[in-house]
């Protein structure tokens, strides 16, 4: 997606921070620090840690 | 108030003390018998002699090792030093031997170095031949450099071209391991000969230096002009694009937030002309890029040509719903919201905020910046990176490439201990995208892992 964001005048950055065998709780807690203070949208992928009820993918900010 | 005191020391009160703590120990001394007293008298004078006869037998030692630790600390050091010295004069004679075989006639080697008060005019001569020879040698490299590159890619197109066409091509040989890319299908095996595994150790993928290698071979104009003809391309061009200011203008408001009057009368965003032929060329490459996306999953218009891009991506799992946080029935898992009609969910707020943050970044011209977080299969690691919820590619900066370890072969064990011991320090560091490669080593502490844009 860098491509087309770039046509249109905007720096996409994207991280690819996912874990091994973590679920959202021991990441959470420091969030604002691992993740990044400044970032404009978190996507969560928790199908194999969370499984039994919450299945999200953008996390609401 | 009580008197002031150093260091919160009540001196009032410890020299009130002090009466006290003397009779303490006159009474102690005094309470002990003339036989005691002789006797702790005379083992006190036994002690203090043995002591001068033997001596304090550890604090000496102590400092003798320390001493014997210094001496070899400066000795190291001073080693050290001088094989550094060593290895920097050795490489000025080399720098000066090369000059004087440049620049000096043959048979007077060193000779222009000999003369200490040269005229003005040999000066310049010597000046200008060498500037002469530093531009060719540029020129040379460049050259070099762009015929590796262009080599480089036809190989790969060859390699390409030979593996799908295997049966018009059987003799000729496969373009393996070219100085710089080294694709995993390139990776020798066990089944592969003893030449095939001696060549990749030959052409063994130099040291990763600061540039960005495309993993994949380049499209060349004639499949990007077909590609264009088949899915659109971008046709808007700006007449006035070098009227248009050239500085951030928007980076002297507190989060670029500049009011609409601020923008200055040539930039574009004001200006209506532009901005009626911007807008549907970027809603047609917004357009574009879903078709893409629906297309790697066989859902393009090609694919379905009876149904229309909504129809399309309403029909797929790519829709995200959006949830009402307080009104939805907590009771209904969140998981039916992914599956073969949807992709996930999200609320109100935040595709609200997403809007605003891409009309932000547009108008403003600022940064994107996404974060995915999440398991492993996230994240791609038990497919070695290969399929990822967030496709990154790692871009890291110039103080990070000096770090960067080639992890291969017999190297491996040594380079991951050093890659353990980085991370001691404070590195973190994060295997992506290739196997066996630590290519993302990060510094900062607010983005501890691979650092990608």
């Amino acid at each position: 997606m860098e491509p087309v964001f770039a046509r249109l005048g905007v720096k996409l950055v994207s991280h690819n921070f996912g874990y091994g065998g973590l679920g959202t709780a021991q990441n959470a807690l420091a969030a604002g620090d691992l993740y990044g203070k400044e970032i404009d949208m978190l996507l969560w992928d928790t199908q194999m840690t969370e499984k039994c009820v919450a299945i999200s993918f953008p996390s609401p900010l | 108030m009580p008197p002031a005191s150093n260091n919160g020391v009540d001196k009032a009160k410890a020299k009130a003390k002090a009466p006290q703590l003397l009779a303490l120990v006159k009474r102690d001394v005094s309470s002990l018998s003339d036989v005691d007293l002789n006797r702790l008298m005379e083992e006190a004078k036994q002690e203090a002699s043995r002591r001068k006869r033997v001596g304090y037998p550890t604090l000496p030692q102590s400092g003798t090792n320390a001493r014997s630790r210094w001496v070899g600390a400066i000795a190291f050091l001073a080693v050290v030093c001088f094989l550094l010295f060593k290895a920097e004069t050795s490489e000025i004679d080399t720098d000066i031997a090369e000059k004087e075989a440049k620049i000096a006639p043959p048979g007077q080697k060193g000779a222009w170095l000999g003369d200490p008060t040269p005229n003005e005019d040999e000066k310049k001569k010597v000046s200008e031949e060498e500037n002469k020879n530093v531009e060719e040698a540029k020129n040379n490299a460049a050259d070099r450099e762009a015929e590796d590159k262009q080599q480089k890619a036809l190989e790969w197109v060859e390699g390409a071209k030979q593996k799908d066409n295997p049966v018009d091509q059987p003799t000729a040989p496969v373009a393996f391991l070219s100085s710089s890319f080294v694709s995993l299908d390139d990776l020798p095996t066990k089944a592969d000969d003893a030449a095939k595994s001696t060549a990749f150790k030959a052409n063994r993928r130099p040291q990763i230096k600061y540039h960005y290698e495309p993993r994949s071979p380049l499209t060349d104009a004639a499949t990007k002009e077909e590609l264009a003809k088949k899915w659109g391309s971008w046709t808007l061009i700006d007449p006035k694009s070098s009227a248009r200011p050239k500085d951030d203008f928007p980076s002297q408001f507190p989060n670029r937030d500049i009011s609409w009057n601020m923008f200055p009368p040539n930039a574009w965003q004001t200006d209506q002309d532009y901005l009626s032929n911007f807008l549907p060329e970027a809603t047609s490459l917004v357009e574009r890029a879903m078709e893409a996306m629906l297309g790697e999953y066989g859902w393009s218009k090609f694919d379905l040509p009876d149904k229309t891009l909504e129809e399309r991506v309403n029909s797929g799992s790519f829709m995200v719903a959006i949830l009402n946080m307080t009104t939805d029935n907590p009771a209904v898992g969140r998981g039916s919201y992914v599956g073969e009609n949807l992709g996930g969910w999200m609320t109100q707020r935040f595709f609200d905020g997403l809007k605003r943050r891409l009309m932000h970044a547009l108008i403003t011209e600022d940064t994107m910046t996404l974060a995915m977080g999440g398991h492993s299969a996230a994240a791609g690691n038990s497919l070695l990176f290969f399929s990822v919820g967030l496709v990154s590619f790692c871009r890291p900066p110039p103080h990070c490439a000096l770090f960067w370890l080639q992890v291969t072969g017999a190297s491996r064990l040594s380079s991951l201990l050093a890659v353990f011991a980085l991370e001691l320090f404070g590195c973190v560091v994060r295997l992506l995208t290739e196997p066996f490669f630590v290519v993302g080593i990060i510094f900062n502490s607010r983005t501890p892992f691979n650092f990608t844009e």
